[in-house]
């Protein structure tokens, strides 16, 4: 009785799920079996070397990677079959590796891009765009430049504002750490920090910088040769796990 | 002489330049070149033609013919590419001229294979003078037109937000769908202007060839591949730029050429557009980062 209560109210904290997922690019299987949740509130991050299929696995959740087999679900919705602009519109958003901000746009019409949904509610654009100012206030000086222009750290801020735009209740945050120096790194991990508590927004981290990710996780998943290998409370694993393993095999 | 060469060479390159505009809409998203794109101009044609002998006024059928072309470009998406998108580049090559054979062989059948006479009315073909310039008037309002379209245009893609959707999605089109933009939506209002763009310029173009016949697509989509192609495939700017240059090739042989030649002149003008892609292969323009379709 007292598990099955648990169980339930388990349940209804759970934001999404993902079952025996298999994603592959043409004839190359790049996730052979990724089984993982993310409940509300929380920070799961997916650790593993370069090639995983950690990215595929975020992409495929976004709609945009070509799944094989398993099942999405997200606040137990079956979104397995969902369209991207669908996706994003239930509350997924995503912070894609590289960043992918529009170049040739300015800052702005970045952000207002990122609120489309939003777009017929300028009460709401505006309030949000002023957000994600507070949050990144180098963004707002860099208001009308063009976003090609700026410097790295300065576009992983922008795609992290303009995922924010549609105020999701997930972020899908793919190596938020790439190319970047590590005092950058640093200012980033803050702002995400910040913004954790801030929204206690839900977030799904993807990182190769296993440290730093653990250092504002809840849980993680490792992930070897597209398989989840183990799992566990970041508390736990900080100290114990054997890292050299999980990236450079046995 | 030297401002009527200008003005020769402003006329023709506002047509190409437009012509192109619209075929780069297009293919900056999905990055497939719409080679039915040529048809809009026979849609044109055909329309103001069967419109002959209607009680309406002139401009009413020239605004019923462009409709028909956005309504067309439209229906090119539904028929030719989006069965298709996904498969690959060559099957949309096939399908969109397949799409393209079936217009022409249906005008073919259903009305002539000769050239029919499209209505114009005359003050289009009154002369102009002014500072020695002498010009038919359809060439000054091909200029103002134009130049009402690119400014309208450009805003357009500036300030709203579909414009900005659109620019962004011809940068990256998986990531404009994740931010949660109809990939739909963006795609027909490409058709859709990529439409109203033509059928603005065949319009103007009608008004200059005044007869429509099944193979008259062809010459403004070869202008607007070749325009496009000199201005860069990736550019707005590059295919408005690559238009005017193509009409200054164009015109500039019209001048220096003499008359027995001058039939031979697209030899002479093809012969420039290779050197000019010799030099620069991705065209004169560069197109926003983005990759190329494979």
């Amino acid at each position: 009785m007292l598990l099955k209560h648990t169980l339930e109210k388990d349940l209804k904290m759970r934001m999404l799920e993902i079952n025996n997922l298999q994603v592959n690019y043409g004839p190359v299987i790049a996730v052979k079996k990724v089984d993982l949740f993310v409940n509300q509130g929380e920070t799961v991050v997916l650790l593993g070397a370069n090639g995983a299929g950690k990215s595929s696995t975020l992409l495929s959740i976004a709609g945009v990677a070509n799944k094989l087999l398993g099942k999405v679900e997200f606040s137990g919705k079956d979104i397995t079959k969902f369209s991207p602009e669908k996706i994003l519109t239930l509350g997924i958003a995503t912070v894609p590796e590289n960043r992918d901000i529009f170049p040739d746009l300015s800052v702005k019409e970045n952000l207002v891009l990122g609120g489309y949904i939003n777009r017929k509610k300028n009460n709401i654009l505006q309030d949000t765009i002023e957000e994600v100012y507070n949050l990144f206030p180098i963004l707002s000086e860099r208001n009308s430049q063009v976003a090609g222009t700026l410097s790295g750290g300065e576009q992983q801020m922008l795609a992290i504002g303009r995922a924010l735009m549609s105020k999701p209740k997930i972020l899908l945050l793919d190596e938020p750490s790439l190319g970047l120096a590590p005092t950058i790194v640093e200012k980033i991990y803050e702002h995400i920090e910040q913004l954790k508590k801030n929204t206690n927004l839900t977030i799904l981290l993807v990182e190769q910088h296993a440290m730093k990710a653990l250092s504002i996780a809840d849980r993680v998943y490792f992930l070897r040769l597209g398989e989840i290998v183990s799992s566990g409370k970041a508390s736990d694993l900080k100290e114990k796990t054997d890292f050299k393993k999980i990236y450079f095999g046995e | 002489m030297f401002l009527q060469y200008i003005v020769d060479v402003l006329s023709l390159g506002s047509l190409y330049a437009l012509f192109a505009l619209g075929l780069v809409l297009v293919y900056g998203i999905l990055k497939l070149v719409n080679f039915a794109y040529g048809e809009l101009v026979l849609v044109i044609g055909y329309s103001i033609f069967l419109l002959k002998g209607s009680p309406f006024p002139w401009f009413f059928m020239a605004g019923t013919a462009i409709v028909m072309s956005i309504v067309f470009s439209i229906f090119t998406d539904y028929v030719a590419f989006r069965p298709v998108r996904e498969k690959s580049v060559t099957a949309v090559l096939i399908t969109s001229f397949a799409f393209a054979t079936l217009l022409q062989n249906a005008a073919l059948l259903l009305i002539s294979a000769k050239p029919k006479n499209v209505p114009m009315p005359s003050f289009l073909s009154d002369s102009v003078q002014f500072l020695g310039v002498i010009t038919p008037v359809r060439n000054l309002i091909s200029i103002f037109v134009t130049f009402l379209c690119l400014i309208i245009f450009y805003q357009f893609m500036k300030r709203s937000t579909l414009g900005l959707a659109m620019r962004a999605a011809a940068t990256n089109f998986n990531m404009t769908r994740m931010l949660g933009i109809p990939a739909n939506l963006v795609i027909t209002s490409a058709f859709a202007m990529s439409g109203l763009l033509a059928g603005i310029a065949g319009t103007l173009w009608m008004s200059k060839i005044a007869n429509v016949f099944p193979g008259v697509g062809l010459e403004p989509l070869l202008i607007a591949f070749i325009a496009t192609v000199i201005g860069g495939m990736r550019s707005v700017h590059g295919a408005v730029l690559g238009g005017f240059i193509l009409a200054f090739i164009d015109m500039s042989f019209n001048y220096l050429l003499p008359q027995d030649i001058l039939k031979f002149r697209d030899v002479f003008t093809f012969s420039i557009v290779i050197l000019i892609l010799l030099i620069r292969p991705q065209g004169l323009v560069k197109g926003p980062a983005t990759g190329i379709r494979t």
